[in-house]
């Protein structure tokens, strides 16, 4: 549960950063709910470059959590991202005419990121992957140059939208965020070839539940601290 | 040997040729489309904007044209302007976003920002729910 706090204090930290300008929209209710809930998306996005189902050393847990834990932040993610989708779709119909070849390149990059985060982790699955890729280690790269694409087409469609970020240090900060998270995974496995593990040491084990555990508090305490949020900017 | 790192490196082809393929097909799709693509119905208050001096947005309303201006709009003359066909929606978004943002920050009333259905509306001939705040 120590991990829960880091990431509240960052989803804190994100909405706060991304949300503060132009709160003299006038978007209306439905909007501001449905943007938000790209927001969490994207937040839970990040979160999946962080956490990649790789053993860290903090907490000194078996492979079974960190990859547990990886599989719940994605369905988090894409709660969020089916609910951004959703409520934007219901409350304003007519953004369907973005899609069409015509529509703005930022909608079509954001629904093309949305279908390849949808299809991602439907090839992760064992069965799956097992089929299509040679090693563990080809599957691997694939899943992060599709990562790596749902990343950047996200970011594209949140700053070419213009509709919150749209500050030029708003801007610079999302791309930023962005970047240190795809070579986060990378400095990741750095520094774990690194790290001194103290002698006798061993990782604790049957703690997959724990991931289930902490996806679930960082999911009600992030809504419950996004509605907050959202009545106290509006 | 030459079989099997084919077959191993053709998956990481696949996806990597797959997504430029598929941002590909969107850029050139859109620049292929968007000065012929079909608009999304929109509803213009005239009479709001009456406050403004028409040179605000008609930027040609001293020229002398042939066409009498009942027959002309503002969209058909830009998607009919190679120079500016192909930035058509973002230069008519940041156009009228811009200006209301304006009014806003001088606290002035003004038109909407960023909901579609304040200016679109769902079908072409039906009444649009536009507002002013």
């Amino acid at each position: 549960m120590f991990l829960s706090l880091p990431l509240l204090c960052a989803y804190s930290v994100f909405l706060l950063s991304f949300w503060r300008a132009r709160d003299d929209l006038h978007l209306s209710l439905p909007w501001d709910v449905a943007m938000i809930g790209g927001f969490g998306a994207f937040f839970f996005l990040l979160t999946l470059f962080t956490f990649t189902g790789r053993p860290l050393p903090f907490p000194f847990f078996d492979g079974k959590f960190f990859l547990s834990l990886h599989r719940w932040l994605t369905a988090l993610f894409l709660g969020f991202l089916a609910f951004h989708i959703g409520a934007i779709v219901v409350t304003d119909p007519q953004i369907l005419y973005d899609f069409w070849p015509s529509g703005t390149p930022g909608m079509q990059f954001g629904a093309l990121a949305a279908f390849l985060a949808m299809l991602t982790p439907g090839l992760a699955f064992r069965r799956v992957w097992r089929r299509l890729f040679a090693t563990a280690g080809i599957f691997r790269i694939s899943h992060v140059i599709l990562a790596s694409a749902v990343l950047g087409g996200s970011v594209f469609h949140i700053v070419t939208t213009r509709v919150h970020v749209v500050l030029s240090w708003q801007v610079w900060a999302c791309v930023s965020v962005a970047a240190v998270a795809l070579v986060l995974p990378a400095t990741e496995r750095w520094l774990l070839a690194r790290v001194t593990v103290r002698p006798g040491w061993k990782r604790r084990i049957h703690t997959r539940h724990l991931a289930g555990m902490l996806a679930g508090v960082i999911f009600c305490a992030a809504t419950i601290e996004t509605a907050a949020f959202l009545l106290w900017r509006r | 040997m030459a079989a099997v790192r084919i077959r191993r490196a053709l998956p990481l082809f696949l996806t990597a040729a797959g997504i430029v393929l598929l941002f590909g097909a969107a850029v050139l799709g859109h620049r292929m489309t968007v000065a012929r693509g079909q608009d999304i119905p929109l509803v213009f208050h005239h009479r709001a904007h009456g406050g403004f001096n028409c040179v605000t947005c008609h930027h040609d309303f001293l020229k002398p044209v042939v066409t009498p201006a009942v027959h002309r709009t503002c969209i058909a003359c830009h998607k009919a302007t190679p120079a500016v066909a192909s930035v058509i929606h973002d230069q008519f978004h940041a156009f009228c976003v811009g200006c209301h943002l304006n009014q806003q920050e001088q606290n002035r009333r003004a038109g909407p920002v960023h909901e579609c259905r304040a200016c679109h509306v769902r079908e072409a001939g039906s009444p649009g729910h536009g507002h002013l705040h």
